[in-house]
Parts: C-alpha cells; structure tokens; sequence
C-alpha cells in the first residue's frame, strides 16, 4: 500500500534532483528565517537578483519574445496611476502548507497604507514584453516558500510593504488600461502563501487588471531553484505517506525509466 | 493573454531551436518523452491535458500535484481578471501503447527530403537513446515544430480561462 502511494512520486526524481537516503530520512520541519540561507546558500536579496539574470539572460526570455515577434525591454520606467491602498499584512505561521493568515496585529512601524509611488512618480518593474500594442510586465521573484513567521514582526513588515506596495503599483498600471496590459508574475519555484495572499487581495481591489502567476517560470537550469524543488520533492515524498494516489498524477508514471 | 512561455509539459525552451543538448534531457525517460512531444506536434495533436482549478470558488491545485508540476516543469499558471481566479496546469498526456508507431506517423507529415533523418532521430530518441548528429534542418523542423505546439499550448490556457469566465457571468446572469 505504502510502497503504491510513494511510488508516483517517484517521477519526482527523475528532474535530476540527487537525493541521498540521508534527505529522504530526514524528518522535515518548517523552515525559520535563520534557516533559509542555510537551505538555499544564498541570502534571498542575491537570489532574487541571479533569478532576474537568468530569467533576462539572452537564451532564456529574451529568446522567447523575440521567437514570440516581440520585443523585450528591461528595467523600464514606468508611471502608475498615483494611489494608495490600505496595507493587509499576513503571517504564515505553520510553513507552506499551513497557508498565510491575516496578521492581525502588524509591527506598529508597519506602513498602514501602500502606494503606488515611493518618493519617485515612477517605478521600475524587471521588464516590459510589448507585442504590437499589447505590453506584459514582468516582475520576477525567488523567496523561498517555506519561510515561517509569526504576527507584529518587523522584518515581515518591511518585506510585505515592499513587495504589497510594487505589486500595487503593477495593478494600477495594468487596470489603466485593461484591455492592453497585463502583469505577470514569474517565480523560480513555489509562490509562498503569503505572496499569494497579498496578490489575491490585490487582485479583489484592482479587478480590471489582468494578472498572471506562473510558478516554476524559467526555472530550468537555476541552480537555487533546483534546489528548492529538491526539498519540494523531498516533502512530497514524506507527506505523501498519507496522499491519495490521484492526488500526484500515478497516470503519468506509466513508462519506467 | 500574452505572457510568453513555453506553453509545453517537461519541455526545455532550447528544444525551440531543436534537439535540446544531451545534459537538457539526461534521462531515457525525458528523451522518449520529448520524441512524443515532437512527433505530436508534428501531428498537431495536443501532448499536454488540462487541468483547471477555480480558486475563486475556493478550488485549489493540490499541494503535491504543484510541488510535482514545479518539480517537472509542468505549465502551471494562475489567470486572473474581473474577479475570477483560475489555476491552469498543462500535465503531459501518458504515453501511448507504440511510441515508435507513433513517430512513424509523424515522420510523414515532413518534408520528404527529411523523413529519414528525422525519422532516425526521433525512433533513437523514442528509445531512450541520444541522437549522435542532428542535421540542422532537422533541427530546424523540430523546433517550428515545438514553437508551434508551445503557443498552441498557450492558447489552451487562455481558453481554458475565458471558459471560465464565460461560466462566471452566465451564472451571475442566471442569479
């Protein structure tokens, strides 16, 4: 019974993700923010700056608009409609699959409100596709998903108002004009519920803007993001103890390697 | 929806230029694997299955099926626009019973000049194996090929989501 159930996931390692038996035994526990670097060797600001080099590097995106017959143009500046939102803070106490929660009580330096504009009239998202008169703005992001915290910290304060106050602004860009814009949103691996909170509610407050996730975006070939799916791998495999077999597609694992 | 991606399961992008290097495709199971893309393609036949989740009906992608679709390079997208939410995952389709039948077939839809060049790159690949030389036409082929079924790929995401939408207001109307 146990072996049917771990044996789809099994498709998992062939990405080339090496696991020792050591991984595999390793009880898994919630990652804390000590432990992110540990588990990614780099600290999250780095990594996020070599994601955005490998997702613009000439074979990567670049590639595929121009094969696409567009153009591609990086770290563009752009004005969004001047506004401002009421901030919404989440925690995500229990790891990634425990979800984010309203952060009832956030740091009291934590800005009340977003907006669009911070001391400049502009932004700079990562890069802009324009395809005839169609434009994607693209913003890329690597956090690691597995970051736990709590309610009323301050870090989480400052990484959520940074990350809620562009998103905001990349909204109001696109919801100006809806029928001719959209933002995607490319991360290396898992979005982390948090992330993806604050985009849902984003999303509820600027309705006309078309938005897009894309999880795993270019991901091939980025080591960080390898690395992640290795643990992602790994905790599938230890929860998958308890999975329904339907639940990781057994269908595809039909022809052995 | 304009977001370029390789619309494509367990696809390298540099298989838009053709037959991706040996260390982009390391295992006997992603050669075959890319062997049924081309030869699908070839054949203008869809080798991704769709699978939709409305989140916001509170519908979401099972954990273990998003860790495994990230892991595997599976298409996995989240649309979004007048309040409608719709995870989009483009799995690939399980092989079939004749993988080598299948390649044949597609081999024919060719030009003939390349049918047998082709044709013995895909049947090696098709077997596991890594072709030793790959014409640049050939190379060609596959990739116009791949291109082709990726933004195919691409509009069935895009489908998939105005469906959705569609749904979304013929119920609201009918409220």
């Amino acid at each position: 019974m146990t072996s049917s159930l771990i044996r789809p996931l099994l498709g998992l390692l062939t990405v080339g993700l090496a696991m020792t038996a050591t991984n595999i035994l390793t009880s898994s526990r919630p990652t804390t923010r000590t432990g992110t670097a540990q588990a990614t060797d780099t600290d999250p600001r780095q990594r996020g700056e070599d994601y955005e080099d490998h997702v613009l590097d000439d074979s990567q995106l670049p590639r595929l608009v121009t094969r696409s017959r567009g153009t591609l143009r990086h770290h563009p500046r752009i004005s969004p409609p001047r506004l401002r939102v009421t901030a919404r803070y989440f925690q995500s106490p229990h790891g990634y699959d425990g979800g984010a929660l309203p952060d009832a009580y956030p740091h009291r330096n934590a800005a009340r409100r977003w907006s669009t504009t911070v001391r400049a009239d502009y932004r700079v998202p990562d890069a802009i596709a324009t395809f005839g008169s169609h434009e994607v703005l693209h913003e890329f992001k690597c956090p690691n998903p597995w970051l736990v915290f709590a309610e009323g910290l301050v870090w989480v304060a400052k990484m959520q108002a940074r990350f809620g106050s562009q998103a905001t602004a990349y909204f109001a860009w696109a919801a100006d004009r809806p029928e001719s814009r959209e933002v995607a949103y490319g991360f290396c691996g898992l979005a982390p519920p948090w992330a993806r909170a604050i985009l849902d509610d984003l999303k509820l407050r600027f309705p006309l803007a078309r938005v897009q996730v894309e999880e795993g975006y270019f991901a091939e070939g980025f080591e960080p993001a390898a690395r992640m799916m290795h643990r992602a791998a790994r905790e599938a495999m230890l929860s998958s103890m308890e999975a329904p077999t339907d639940a990781v597609d057994a269908a595809y694992d039909r022809l052995k390697d | 929806m304009n977001v370029p991606t390789l619309a494509l399961p367990a696809t390298p992008l540099s298989a838009i230029d053709g037959v991706p290097a040996a260390c982009a495709l390391p295992t006997a199971l992603s050669r075959r694997r890319y062997a049924q893309t081309v030869a699908l393609a070839l054949l203008d036949r869809a080798c991704w299955a769709t699978s939709t989740w409305r989140r916001d009906l509170g519908e979401e992608c099972p954990p273990l099926l998003r860790a495994r679709a990230v892991a595997e390079d599976w298409p996995l997208t989240t649309i979004d626009q007048h309040g409608v939410s719709v995870t989009i995952l483009l799995r690939p389709v399980a092989f079939g019973d004749d993988l080598t039948a299948l390649v044949d077939e597609a081999v024919e839809e060719l030009p003939a000049e390349l049918r047998a060049e082709a044709g013995a790159v895909l049947r090696a690949l098709a077997s596991g194996e890594y072709p030793s030389m790959v014409a640049d036409a050939v190379n060609g082929a596959f990739g116009d090929a791949v291109f082709s079924a990726g933004q195919a790929g691409h509009a069935a995401k895009s489908q998939s989501f105005e469906l959705a939408i569609r749904v979304c207001r013929q119920q609201a109307a009918g409220a």
